[in-house]
């Protein structure tokens, strides 16, 4: 698999668990947000349901206090309109709107609620009817045209002789809707035959639960408090927030993923190009020189400084094993001793002149032997042999062309290829070298030094063999016609 | 428990220079608080001057619960109807009577006795007092003399018995009650003093047909608790006598005067069947 892909791959995998875990921590989030959302709704129903039966209580309570007080039993019994309405006004609050005091006929003797307003008839109203037939009422009845919760309770004198009835009641309405759910999200609504009450505007509720209400049925049909939500706002806030999470997730996976391809595949190209041309190097595509420009060139571009890093590392490699290529080259293509081409050179170059020679070009060759060389050797020694030698070398070196090739043969004999040069151009140089030879003084050896030279030039469909053979044999009789002069061949 | 004992007499007598600079004024409420503030203010500003003493101004519950505060000695002074001052004398004799109020009326003179009505609706279909049979009537309270004594005696006297020919009977205590419930319709008659009625705006008054006049009842008596000694009953009564106020208002208090006890303690005869 490529590198590229590998990563991506190995990204993908990592991103995915991340997400995976994310999308796994964000659920669990949200359920135990809706647990908890629950619960709370829970508590919040349980808690209405608890003010309701508190209201009840209170209802109750009242009745009971007044039913209990001597003063008020008086009061009834002497229709004493104003300690009575006294005595109500005490106990009238938020949590009661209406005290009635009523005799055993069913008049009004006194309202908490109206001072100047009694003497009624009150005696066909369901809850005083169910009041004087039970001794007590709890639940919804018309009191003074409004629907109540009403608590009426027959009133006996020493507990024994009844006297009249003390009625409480709570006005339902929307103040007493309010009052209910208070504090909380929730919603109730009350609906009976006559009126639908609601403390949210939508009217229609959700996750509805009806209010457990313990009251005696009244003469008002069909009377039920429920409570629910009008909208589960913070759950669906919640959800909301989930799915804007996941998509958002999956989005940042998807750009990330691409934005890590692109970046990957811009920088391992440049990667690549440089792994490339190692390979090209390697498979003789490309030489070392054709390696440290093609290098080169990358480093001068706008590249990461990584790449250029690498770059310049294997500039500076190349570079190194240009020159010890060329180091290498020049060993094996040089004479030690003399520092001119060697015989391996001079071949390979002979024949490339040949090839060139083949298409169109020419040129000339001279071999070249130091006269009695060996009695130089045997005389004076192989130092001074070896200073001969490398003087003579370096005569014929500065007399020569630069487009000339003159190497050691072999011993003391040297050949010279003379591109681009007829054989009189060639004999001409073979004179000036003989002669330069000639009249030199070398330094540590006393005498003159003299050279044959054999020339020739280049023939058609020549081979090295062939023009070596004639440059040879011009030699040759270089040396039988006496030795310090230059003979050619044809 | 020498300093002990020092300590407490000192603690009794400074309490009691304290009490001895105060005086409680009681009255009974037949009219509401704000109502009967303003009508003894001007009275209770006098009698702090005049006796250089602080007074403590207090409503009982009702006509009982005042005559229980005169017995037992927590009111110094107060002022009460004549019915209750009928009943507190029959019971405790050495109870000091001080004065008489005097007030003005509604033709605004000075008068020291009132009249008690039997009212109902100028639109109600009732006339004569007979047509009260069946009907539902408020009284104020039975100490009350005008609100209940003297209204029952005159009904009794033309052949009604109100114990027993009302379909209903409500003791509203005050008489601003009685006309207010009179005039809601809750009641169908009802009994006020006089001086109550005329304090009506003349569009209230008309609407409301006065049914019968009791004869003349002498006004409120200031008294002194029995408790209380005859020179302290004397000093207050000096002051009371020189009590002169210029006001013209209807039901002010703008002075007192002595009447015979008699006019009072025959009120007790009233209530025998």
């Amino acid at each position: 698999m490529k590198l590229y892909n590998k990563i991506i791959f190995l990204t993908i995998i990592q991103l995915s668990a991340i997400f995976l875990f994310g999308i796994y921590q964000m659920q669990s989030l949200y359920l135990t947000q809706k647990k908890a959302f629950d619960q709370n709704k829970l508590l919040q129903t349980e808690m209405i349901q608890k003010r309701f039966e508190e209201k009840l209580e209170t209802l109750q309570k009242t009745a009971q206090i007044l039913t209990n007080s001597q003063e008020v039993i008086t009061g009834i019994i002497s229709n004493d309109t104003d300690m009575l309405f006294n005595w109500s006004k005490l106990f009238l609050s938020s949590t009661i709107d209406k005290i009635h005091f009523i005799d055993e006929d069913g008049m009004v003797i006194s309202r908490g609620e109206s001072e100047f307003r009694f003497s009624d008839d009150v005696s066909k109203h369901f809850y005083i009817q169910q009041a004087l037939q039970n001794d007590a009422f709890l639940g919804i009845d018309l009191v003074d045209g409004e629907e109540c919760l009403v608590y009426a309770k027959r009133v006996k004198q020493y507990g024994a002789k009844p006297i009249g009835i003390i009625s409480v009641a709570l006005v339902i309405d929307h103040e007493f809707l309010a009052s209910m759910v208070q504090g909380t999200m929730m919603n109730i609504t009350y609906h009976s035959e006559h009126q639908t009450l609601s403390t949210s505007k939508e009217q229609e509720l959700i996750d509805v639960s009806s209010l457990h209400v313990m009251l005696q049925v009244g003469s008002i049909k069909e009377a039920t408090f429920n409570i629910g939500f009008t909208s589960e706002k913070e759950l669906n806030a919640l959800k909301e927030a989930r799915i804007n999470f996941f998509i958002g997730i999956a989005f940042a996976l998807v750009i990330l993923v691409l934005i890590l391809y692109f970046t990957l595949l811009k920088s391992l190209k440049e990667y690549k190009m440089l792994s490339q041309v190692l390979i090209d190097f390697y498979q003789d595509r490309l030489d070392i020189k054709e390696v440290i420009t093609t290098i080169k060139q990358i480093t001068q571009e706008r590249t990461t400084p990584e790449i250029k890093k690498i770059a310049e590392a294997l500039f500076n490699m190349s570079q190194k094993v240009s020159d010890t290529q060329n180091e290498l080259e020049r060993l094996s293509s040089t004479d030690q001793l003399t520092s001119l081409s060697n015989r391996r050179k001079l071949e390979e170059y002979l024949e490339q002149k040949i090839k060139e020679a083949n298409r169109g070009s020419f040129f000339s060759v001279i071999m070249l032997d130091i006269d009695r060389f060996k009695t130089i050797n045997d005389t004076y020694g192989h130092e001074i042999g070896d200073h001969v030698l490398m003087h003579t070398s370096h005569l014929m070196k500065e007399t020569i062309r630069a487009s000339d090739l003159l190497g050691r043969w072999g011993g003391e004999e040297f050949l010279l290829i003379l591109p681009q040069t007829d054989l009189e151009g060639a004999l001409l140089m073979a004179e000036q070298l003989r002669s330069k030879i000639y009249n030199f003084t070398f330094e540590r050896y006393p005498q003159r030094v003299s050279m044959s030279l054999g020339v020739t030039h280049y023939h058609k469909d020549d081979t090295p063999n062939s023009i070596l053979r004639r440059a040879d044999n011009a030699l040759y009789r270089a040396k039988n016609s006496g030795r310090n002069r230059v003979e050619h061949e044809n | 428990m020498k300093i002990k004992t020092i300590i407490v007499l000192l603690l009794w007598l400074s309490t009691t220079i304290i009490a001895k600079d105060t005086l409680v004024f009681g009255v009974n409420p037949y009219r509401n608080p704000e109502e009967l503030r303003a009508l003894y203010s001007e009275l209770i500003t006098y009698l702090e001057k005049s006796l250089n003493k602080e007074i403590v101004f207090v409503i009982s519950k009702d006509y009982d619960h005042l005559s229980s505060l005169i017995e037992n000695g927590s009111v110094d002074i107060a002022s009460v109807s004549p019915k209750l001052f009928a009943t507190l004398h029959q019971k405790a004799p050495n109870i000091h009577y001080l004065a008489t109020l005097e007030m003005i009326n509604e033709n605004g003179q000075k008068e020291s006795s009132y009249q008690g009505f039997i009212i109902t609706r100028a639109d109600s279909p009732i006339v004569t007092l007979n047509d009260l049979r069946g009907k539902i009537f408020g009284f104020t309270d039975v100490s009350s003399t005008s609100g209940y004594l003297y209204p029952h005696f005159l009904m009794k006297q033309k052949g009604i018995d109100p114990l027993h020919d009302f379909s209903k009977t409500y003791m509203l205590k005050k008489h601003t009650k009685v006309l207010q419930a009179l005039l809601e319709k809750s009641i169908d008659a009802g009994a006020v003093a006089s001086g109550a009625y005329y304090n009506l705006s003349q569009d209230q008054q008309k609407e409301i047909r006065i049914l019968a006049t009791t004869e003349e009842i002498p006004l409120d008596v200031m008294v002194a608790s029995s408790k209380r000694s005859k020179t302290f009953a004397d000093q207050i009564q000096q002051s009371l006598m020189h009590f002169s106020s210029q006001q013209t208002k209807n039901d002010a208090i703008v002075g007192f005067t002595q009447k015979p006890l008699i006019l009072y303690d025959r009120l007790n005869a009233l209530e025998q069947p």
